[in-house]
């Protein structure tokens, strides 16, 4: 088990996308992760549940689900929901996105996070989309 | 979010935001930011309390931007904070975004 870890779920919907990052600034916080990559994982997860209220979350009751776990610098993050199958490591060319800018509107947020995460990799797993994400923290963590 | 607009001159304002720019937030600036871009010949975008920046957020910005530039008018980003310029650099939009830190850097950028 790392030395931080926790995880909630959220509502698939605006109010749910405000209370997790709220609740993942606080526990970010208190495993010690900087301010800067802190943002960066908040950034992600923004991403990725827009994108599931935007696109992706076909039931009333869809969800989504952080978990952070924090040791020895690294923070890793799995985010799971219940929205259709998206793989987000398929995102187009990067140098294109950066050249689109946000004409390529839904390139975008993929394109922030394969540029934050240092490690970014998605699974099906049952009918539930998983994407786990790993950061280097510039602070102490663990 | 809060929003808050000081005339400077009748082709310019000063637009101060505070807060989160995330899903919710970004809903509170849309229509004053469309507003103003679609009125004013350049806007100062005070971002200093800015807090949080999310894609959704970064999007209305650039909208903003693009609709002053084609009427030859701009838009600058002053005092970000870091983490909010590390956003804008890694996505590539600090050209059509750019990021100042003092009041004359900003008049002096949107006269250029």
């Amino acid at each position: 088990m790392p030395a931080f870890f926790v995880s909630r779920t959220f509502p698939a919907d605006a109010d749910g996308i405000v209370a997790g990052d709220d609740w993942l600034e606080d526990s970010a916080g208190s495993c010690g992760v900087d301010a800067s990559t802190s943002f960066r994982i908040r950034v992600c997860v923004a991403e990725l549940a827009a994108n599931l209220v935007q696109h992706g979350a076909s039931a009333a009751e869809a969800t989504f689900t952080v978990t952070l776990a924090c040791e020895g610098g690294d923070v890793r993050l799995d985010y799971f929901d219940s929205g259709c199958a998206f793989d987000p490591t398929l995102a187009r060319n990067d140098e294109a996105l950066r050249r689109g800018g946000v004409d390529q509107i839904g390139g975008f947020g993929l394109h922030l996070l394969r540029s934050f995460a240092s490690l970014l990799t998605y699974e099906r797993d049952g009918d539930r989309n998983h994407v786990s994400l790993r950061f280097a923290s510039r602070g102490p963590v663990g | 979010m809060i929003l808050q607009t000081m005339e400077i001159d009748n082709q310019t304002s000063r637009v101060i935001l505070g807060g989160k720019m995330d899903i919710r937030g970004s809903e509170t600036v849309a229509l004053p930011l469309a507003t103003l871009s679609g009125s004013k010949r350049a806007l100062i975008i005070d971002m200093a309390a800015v807090t949080f920046l999310a894609s959704v957020g970064i999007r209305h910005l650039v909208a903003a931007a693009r609709s002053l530039s084609r009427r030859n008018g701009r838009l600058v980003l002053l005092k970000p904070t870091d983490t909010v310029v590390d956003l804008l650099e890694t996505s590539g939009l600090t050209e059509l975004l750019p990021i100042v830190a003092t009041d004359e850097e900003a008049l002096a950028a949107i006269a250029a």
